[in-house]
């Protein structure tokens, strides 16, 4: 299993789009936030018991552009373990070269997965703005970590599972990050075009992940929850955050969350349900390499790549 | 030895192969040949374990499962390597999916490229290779496991002619250690061989030795 994390790991980090998709990771939210600081410390006349109450927001920014990035780059990294092979035409040596296929999806998965996790631990510090700035505790920031953790899980199942089908890297990450976009933004983007209307239960959470709305808002109770509004992490994020901070997320310092919105127990479902989907999809991928090793692998054809390498 | 019975080889609904056996013996050099699309590359994927068409046995043990198919080598067409990494690297991860022990793998590494002449292009990323470099890397990655008998699908296909002598003389080395090797090739092209079969209108023929 270290053989292949090593491989899959150089593998990645060959990768020219993996610098860019760090840089944007760890430096954007930095930017964003010294911004932010500088702005609020310098003479603008902001009290400073006004900045330790927006300590939840610039966590809630943090987290959701972490949340997105993972979200998006976690079926990146997954889209070659699978359909990279078969690209590559070394699909064939690899599964005669005797390995499980439980063993060889476990392996390439830990990989993926722990080069995420490398990822996710490198922009830890980052928590260390809100947490100056005050008005959260370390638990806010463990939640926010944990909900990180766990779009990390889902999208990486996901990801390998569509590298399962797949035979071209690029049109598998294509589909994996759309998919990675649509997840987190898709929701939020319809809410915000539709006109406007008395909001569900279900809506006004999915609304709540990705805008400031004012706590009045009308509200129709729903009973269910759709099963697709676990899939989205924001909704996640805002579900662990919310809960027991209570104010300073909804865009208005000292603003409570709405009534409907504490105690509801989504995050934990949420993660939950990553560990569930992780585990199904890890299963799946096992017999669609299975099924595809039967069906023989696809020759892509011949062709001679700028190294020089032939692929069969 | 590798026994093949009960071969039979379907692409679609076209019969490719039907009935048919072939052994090798320890040190022997079978050559397949036959023209495209006769079912070659199907015959060496079932030999080595990867696709069904028949009992396939190395000693009397089934190529199947993991075990089973390290006990065939293979050489796939086209020599498909990892290009970001070095000549050495690809050999160390094919030789920890054998499962040898990592104390075990840097000599194990070490004598192949001796073997097949890359020990001093053991730092150098694969992507770099000459085409015979390449398919002499693959043949090294190819018996990683220690394989008491090879399959090589085309092995010749975009050498030159330095290339081809290169390879012919490390089937040579490889048949006098005990290899059963089986190539499977467009034509004969000079490869030296014990056997020479022919696949082809859904039959494998051996032809007589002049």
């Amino acid at each position: 299993m270290t053989g292949m994390i090593a491989k899959e790991w150089r593998r990645l980090l060959r990768n020219p789009a993996t610098p860019w998709a760090l840089g944007a990771y760890l430096l954007l939210p930095v930017l964003v936030t010294g911004a932010y600081l500088a702005g609020m410390t310098g003479n603008s006349g902001i009290p400073p018991q006004i900045i330790s109450q927006l300590g939840g927001q610039t966590l809630n920014l943090i987290g959701t552009w972490q949340i997105l990035m993972l979200a998006a780059g976690a079926p990146f990294v997954a889209a070659g373990l699978i359909a990279g092979e078969v690209e590559e035409g070394t699909m064939q040596p690899l599964m005669a070269a005797g390995p499980s296929l439980f063993s060889l999806v476990l392996g390439k998965l830990a990989a993926a997965v722990g080069f995420l996790l490398v990822v996710l631990i490198a922009g830890l510090p980052l928590f260390a703005i809100p947490l100056l700035m005050g008005g959260i505790n370390w638990m806010l920031v463990g939640r926010t970590v944990l909900m990180e953790l766990t779009t990390i899980m889902m999208m990486t199942g996901i990801g390998l599972l569509l590298s399962a089908f797949g035979r071209r890297v690029g049109s598998v990450a294509l589909v994996g990050v759309g998919l990675g976009v649509m997840l987190t933004l898709g929701g939020g983007l319809v809410e915000t075009t539709a006109p406007e209307r008395t909001y569900t239960q279900n809506e006004l959470i999915m609304r709540l992940a990705l805008s400031s709305i004012p706590p009045n808002v009308p509200v129709v109770q729903s009973e269910t929850v759709p099963a697709w509004l676990y899939a989205n992490p924001l909704v996640g994020l805002n579900s662990a955050i919310n809960q027991s901070a209570g104010q300073g997320i909804f865009g208005l310092p000292g603003v409570s969350a709405p009534p409907i919105y504490r105690g509801y127990p989504l995050w934990q479902a949420q993660a939950a349900g990553s560990v569930l989907l992780l585990l199904v999809t890890t299963l799946v991928t096992i017999l669609v390499v299975q099924i595809r090793t039967r069906w023989r692998w696809p020759v892509i054809r011949q062709r001679r790549r700028k190294e020089g390498i032939s692929v069969g | 030895m590798i026994r093949a019975d009960g071969l039979r080889l379907q692409a679609g609904d076209r019969v490719l192969l039907e009935g048919g056996s072939l052994a090798v013996a320890p040190g022997e050099r079978v050559l397949i040949t036959g023209p495209n699309g006769a079912g070659k590359s199907l015959l060496a994927q079932v030999l080595v374990g990867l696709s069904p068409g028949g009992r396939v046995t190395v000693n009397g043990a089934p190529v199947r499962g993991s075990k089973g198919r390290r006990q065939v080598g293979y050489l796939p067409q086209g020599a498909s390597l990892y290009g970001y990494l070095t000549v050495e690297e690809n050999l160390s991860f094919f030789t920890g999916l054998a499962g040898l022990p990592r104390r075990a793998q840097a000599k194990v590494v070490r004598d192949l490229l001796e073997l097949v002449g890359l020990i001093r292009l053991a730092g150098e990323e694969a992507s770099r290779l000459t085409p015979g470099q390449r398919q002499r890397l693959a043949v090294a990655r190819a018996l990683a496991a220690d394989p008491p008998a090879l399959v090589l699908d085309d092995p010749l296909a975009g050498l030159d002619a330095e290339g081809r002598a290169d390879l012919h003389h490390l089937l040579d080395e490889l048949a006098a250690m005990g290899k059963a090797i089986l190539i499977l090739a467009g034509d004969a092209d000079g490869l030296a061989h014990d056997r020479h079969l022919i696949l082809a209108d859904g039959a494998l023929k051996e032809v007589a030795a002049v």
